[in-house]
């Protein structure tokens, strides 16, 4: 039980089950931030990117939320900083690979 | 001493639907507020879902995901407005963008208020309770 009153490894155990779902996730992203990705393959990597902005903080992974709001930003704003998104997105999934923190 | 009739009345656990397209978070919202003892939880995935659940199920709260493909939350809000039977919801709205476009749509809704995603599940039951106010049945 953590200190919150919620169960971590009930926690643990809905994070494991949606493993498939953030992994496909971050392959959109990794799809969507290559330099040669079409705008549909950007489009899907923002909204990715988004969904796990807004998720995986509830989950415990702070960085993680930070790495792929700057993603969606990235992938939404032109040309701008586009060269570091491989970078971010690389991160990103190291992050959320190491298993949850909350 | 007379007792008040309230306090004789059984407990009832409030009924909040839960309305957004990821499962990670429908999970996540349950298992916190299922945690305390003061909620039940339903869920839909879609705001069409949502829309259908509110009209049949009457919850005592709607927590509303802003973004979500097809329906999305604010036009769902506004068709929960627009019902005699549901516009009196408290509606919280979740959202993971601080967007201009959102602010400004979300400003002509009449919400108990919005919960920014991510959020904390610890605080979640206290921050929903605290917007939606005191059960008045």
């Amino acid at each position: 039980m953590s200190s919150s009153g919620i169960p971590a490894s009930a926690l643990d155990a809905i994070w494991a089950r949606h493993h498939d779902v953030v992994l496909a996730r971050l392959d959109a992203i990794d799809s969507g931030t290559r330099p040669d990705a079409t705008v549909e393959m950007r489009t899907a990597a923002a909204g990715a990117a988004h969904q796990l902005a807004g998720t995986v903080g509830t989950f415990g992974f702070t960085q993680g939320t930070e790495l792929a709001q700057q993603i969606e930003e990235g992938l939404r704003a032109s040309n701008a900083g586009q060269a570091r998104l491989p970078a971010l997105a690389k991160l990103l999934r190291r992050e959320l690979e190491r298993g949850p923190a909350a | 001493m007379s007792v008040p009739i309230e306090a004789l009345a059984p407990f009832r656990p409030r009924l909040v639907l839960v309305v957004d397209d990821s499962s990670l978070i429908r999970e996540a919202v349950t298992l916190a507020l299922s945690t305390n003892d003061g909620w039940e939880v339903l869920t839909a995935s879609s705001g069409e879902e949502g829309l259908a659940l509110a009209g049949t199920e009457l919850p005592d709260a709607i927590l509303l995901d802003v973004m979500m493909p097809g329906l999305d939350g604010i036009v769902v809000a506004e068709r929960l407005a627009a019902s005699p039977a549901t516009r009196g919801i408290p509606l919280v709205m979740l959202t993971a963008a601080d967007r201009p476009e959102d602010r400004e749509r979300l400003s002509g809704l009449a919400v108990a208020g919005v919960i920014a995603k991510p959020f904390q599940l610890a605080a979640l039951s206290g921050q929903l309770a605290a917007l939606i106010g005191p059960e008045l049945s």
